[in-house]
């Protein structure tokens, strides 16, 4: 993370430009956001004793109301009193209910999430139905592959299974190194 | 701490709404806010809302030397306390003011001579009773003075000392368990009524509230008792009045003082009839319980009358609440009336209601219809409508009333359901009260 | 969770508050304050659950107190070289940088006029500092912010559960009102009203109308409101 940060860090002088504003603007605001995160941390630093720190409250405290009551925006004009103002509120609206239909929607429909864990306790019991056929398939194949297909498959074949060893050893060095 | 600032618009807003005689209260240019005047446990004990600026005073008395100069006059003393609890700018830079104030009563109540200060004496030269007014401003909403000469001559009149008996050289002072205490001897009750003049002195209103004082370009204060005599008058700020301006304001002033010195005369006779038949009174006991009294809403006056037509009407309804506006009294009187159980205090709140379940609801209303016999105190509410609207103008008023839609018509509407289209509005406005309405006239 | 719907009062101590299932954590949000596992009350007033796991005291209260985040309406009282102060009816006033406006750039600077006001957003509240308010979005734009137009409008004060109460999204006064009345508001988390009708006598009403609606519920609202509109109509 930490290096891709600094990668994506832009020279002063471009910063310093004109239509860099918004990006700096935006940089600010995140360095703020940390620094308030980090500011909050040392905040704590009083607490941290060893015992406490091992058991982490869980509590979360809020000083605003906003994220309680779903309090609309403040500004608000009817009939035509103020044209910005209303196009505004109709964005607003159009984007409230989109992201409600949208929250619906995942309500009603199966989460990615959801579906991944209910296939992994799939993944055993129908695992082994198609085990037993694919392990007699691939015995099959093992046994048909020398004679039946040579020239394009049979380059195919071992270079990917190359691969895959490579790769596990590519996967093993770590850990060897350590 | 600092103030709370002006901002352009709401000067600007009051300017031009002053122009054409309209206030954001709903008052007409001549109206006084609503009054309430309750009176203590204690003797000489007041307490006075002028719509939401509050002003409690307190007498006490103890025996000193007179002074040099008048050996068998009593004294009096006025303090006037304003703490930071009625406005956060109170804390430092109050000090004008309250000179201002104090300066004000005392020449409206002291150097008119309204209490006899003779009859304090006990031993001329000697001893004699030294009075002294406790003026406290609980709450700045404007026109201090008015409330605080209101709060100070009521607990004045409502003052008793102890009695005493000379015989000889020697002087006793009786208990109140051993013989009744005196009242002191009021010859006469100077009010003091604020004009605000804006424009120039172009224009004038009665009684200003806060934002208007800030706004004003200047004040007249008009001290006055029933009989039409001036005890008091001090024009402040920076415009310059016409002769007949200044005649103008005290004739309605009069009216004004008129009223007052009705209102707390009748408020008077209540406590004492509350006292004497043993029924309970102070303040205390007029606080209404289980009620939200701390910011409660004044029933608003929302005066609508010449807007233009093109306003679309959102529903399509009968004529069945027009009936309902039809009925209401004619009657524009001023009349001074005593409100007993509480029904002064149209709009006080009452729990919050909203975002609240049924059965919570309901458990609430339960609570509301308490019997509210204990609230029938000494306490005296009137709102002092346009007795002079005659003569400001005469047009089409219709005011909006909190208490049509009041707070004891819950029952009937949260029995319905919520999303109903067709609300029972009859059921909301079929509610008579003993309250002064200003209908729509037709010319 | 029996709590729910409760009045409390501070010094009272809450507990068998449901986390989330995901976190295991419970928020909890003004007037609750927890001190290591249990939480206490700090606001009297009625505790009031979100699902799935937030908790918060409903309180009248008038004293604002600056939180980030929060939407309000200032009145500029002083100016100090590049930044302006801004009362929010804080202990303290904010502080607002002529370049956090729409647009604005060091030769390009707002026409702010003391005394005139401003809706933004609280960049950062915090106890120890003043609060800094900005009048753009994180994307530069003003997004309904920024100096409000004095000419005509006029601003009033609530109390803060009032104006919770009015943007709340089953408010239906204003909605209402709007069907039949072309206005326009600026609501302040801070306390503050702003209301801009056609003509005086419309905003007097409109002000009248939203001051009187502090402790009505959502059917005595709808009644008050159609007599309004009866009123304006001219019946």
């Amino acid at each position: 993370m930490m290096e891709a940060q600094e990668k994506s860090k832009l020279s002063k002088n471009v910063l310093q430009m004109k239509f860099m504003r918004r990006s700096v603007v935006r940089l600010d605001e995140e360095q703020n956001a940390e620094e308030e995160k980090q500011t909050i941390d040392d905040e704590h630093w009083a607490y941290d004793i060893p015992q406490l720190k091992a058991k982490e409250s869980k509590f979360q405290c809020e000083a605003s109301y906003l994220p309680f009551e779903d309090l609309v925006f403040g500004r608000m004009s009817y009939k035509g009193f103020n044209k910005e103002i209303e196009k505004m509120m109709k964005e607003k609206n159009t984007e409230q209910s989109l992201a409600e239909a949208d929250r619906r929607e995942k309500e009603m429909a199966v989460s990615d999430d959801e579906m991944a864990e209910r296939f992994t306790s799939l993944v055993g019991t129908v695992g082994k139905k198609f085990a037993k056929k694919r392990k007699k398939a691939e015995k099959e194949k093992v046994t048909e592959t020398p004679q039946d297909t040579i020239d394009t498959v049979q380059t195919d074949a071992p270079s990917k299974k190359k691969k895959s060893k490579k790769k596990k050893k590519e996967f093993m060095k770590p850990n060897e190194d350590e | 701490m600092r103030d709370n600032p002006l901002s352009i618009c709401e000067r600007e807003f009051i300017l031009a709404a002053v122009e054409i005689q309209k206030r954001i209260d709903g008052r007409e240019p001549y109206d006084l806010r609503k009054i309430k005047i309750t009176f203590g446990l204690d003797y000489g004990c007041c307490h006075v809302e002028l719509g939401k600026t509050r002003v409690m005073a307190q007498v006490s008395c103890e025996i000193a030397a007179p002074k040099q100069t008048r050996l068998n006059e009593g004294t009096m003393f006025i303090n006037v306390e304003l703490s930071p609890m009625a406005a956060p700018q109170f804390e430092t830079r109050s000090q004008d003011l309250n000179t201002e104030i104090t300066r004000l009563l005392e020449r409206s109540i002291k150097n008119s001579r309204c209490v006899d200060l003779e009859s304090l004496c006990i031993m001329a030269g000697e001893k004699v009773w030294e009075l002294r007014v406790d003026v406290h401003v609980l709450n700045h909403e404007g026109n201090i003075l008015d409330c605080a000469n209101i709060a100070a001559i009521a607990a004045l009149a409502h003052f008793r000392r102890p009695d005493v008996t000379v015989c000889g050289e020697e002087i006793t002072v009786h208990p109140a368990d051993e013989r009744d205490p005196v009242p002191l001897s009021i010859l006469h009750m100077p009010l003091c009524v604020t004009f605000a003049f804006f424009h120039n002195g172009k224009c004038l209103i009665l009684d200003p509230n806060e934002r208007e004082e800030r706004v004003m370009d200047g004040k007249m204060v008009v001290s006055m008792n029933k009989h039409r005599e001036i005890c008091t008058l001090q024009i402040s700020g920076q415009m310059l009045l016409e002769k007949d301006q200044i005649f103008r304001c005290t004739n309605m002033a009069v009216k004004k003082v008129i009223v007052l010195t009705e209102l707390i005369q009748l408020s008077l006779e209540n406590d004492s009839n509350a006292r004497a038949a043993g029924e309970k009174f102070g303040f205390a006991e007029s606080v209404e319980t289980n009620e939200i009294t701390t910011e409660y809403k004044e029933e608003s006056e929302v005066d609508m009358s010449d807007i233009d037509d093109q306003v679309v009407m959102a529903t399509q309804n009968g004529n069945s609440e027009d009936g309902s506006i039809e009925e209401l009294e004619l009657d524009m009187e001023t009349k001074v009336t005593i409100m007993f159980e509480g029904t002064g205090m149209i709009g006080q709140g009452g729990a919050n209601t909203w975002d609240m379940d049924e059965d919570m609801e309901s458990d609430l209303t339960e609570h509301k219809q308490k019997p509210q016999a204990n609230s029938r105190s000494a306490t005296i509410a009137k709102h002092i409508g346009g007795d002079l609207s005659g003569e400001s103008e005469e047009e089409d008023t219709v005011m909006l009333q909190q208490e049509d839609i009041g707070l004891q018509s819950k029952p009937i509407i949260s029995s319905e359901e919520p999303t109903g289209n067709e609300i029972d509005l009859t059921a909301a406005l079929a509610k008579p009260r003993g309250k002064k309405k200003k209908s729509k006239h037709k010319h | 969770m029996e709590h729910v719907g409760k009045i409390f009062m501070p010094g009272d101590v809450l507990s068998n508050l449901q986390a989330s299932q995901k976190s295991g954590k419970v928020v909890l949000g003004p007037g609750l304050k927890c001190d290591n596992d249990s939480v206490f009350v700090n606001k009297p007033g009625v505790l009031k659950h979100k699902e799935p796991n937030f908790y918060w005291i409903d309180s009248h209260q008038k004293k604002y107190v600056p939180t980030r985040g929060e939407h309000v309406l200032g009145v500029v009282t002083n100016r100090m070289g590049d930044v302006y102060r801004v009362d929010i009816r804080g202990s303290e006033p904010a502080s607002l940088s002529f370049l956090s406006f729409e647009g604005a750039t060091k030769r390009n600077r707002p026409d702010i006029k003391i005394g005139d006001l401003v809706y933004g957003k609280l960049l950062c509240a915090n106890k120890d500092i003043e609060p800094e308010m900005v009048c753009i979005d994180s994307t530069g734009r003003s997004n309904g912010m920024g100096v409000i137009s004095c000419n005509g409008g006029f601003m009033f004060t609530c109390s803060l559960n009032h104006i919770r109460k009015i943007l709340s999204p089953q408010f239906n006064l204003l909605k209402t009102l709007g069907n039949s009345l072309p206005f326009e508001v600026a609501v302040g988390m801070n306390g503050r009203i702003w209301v801009k009708g056609r003509s005086i006598k419309e905003t007097i009403a409109i002000v009248n109308g939203l001051n009187s609606v502090e402790y009505m519920d959502t059917n005595e609202i709808k009644v008050m409101c159609r007599k309004l509109l009866d009123t304006l109509a001219g019946f």
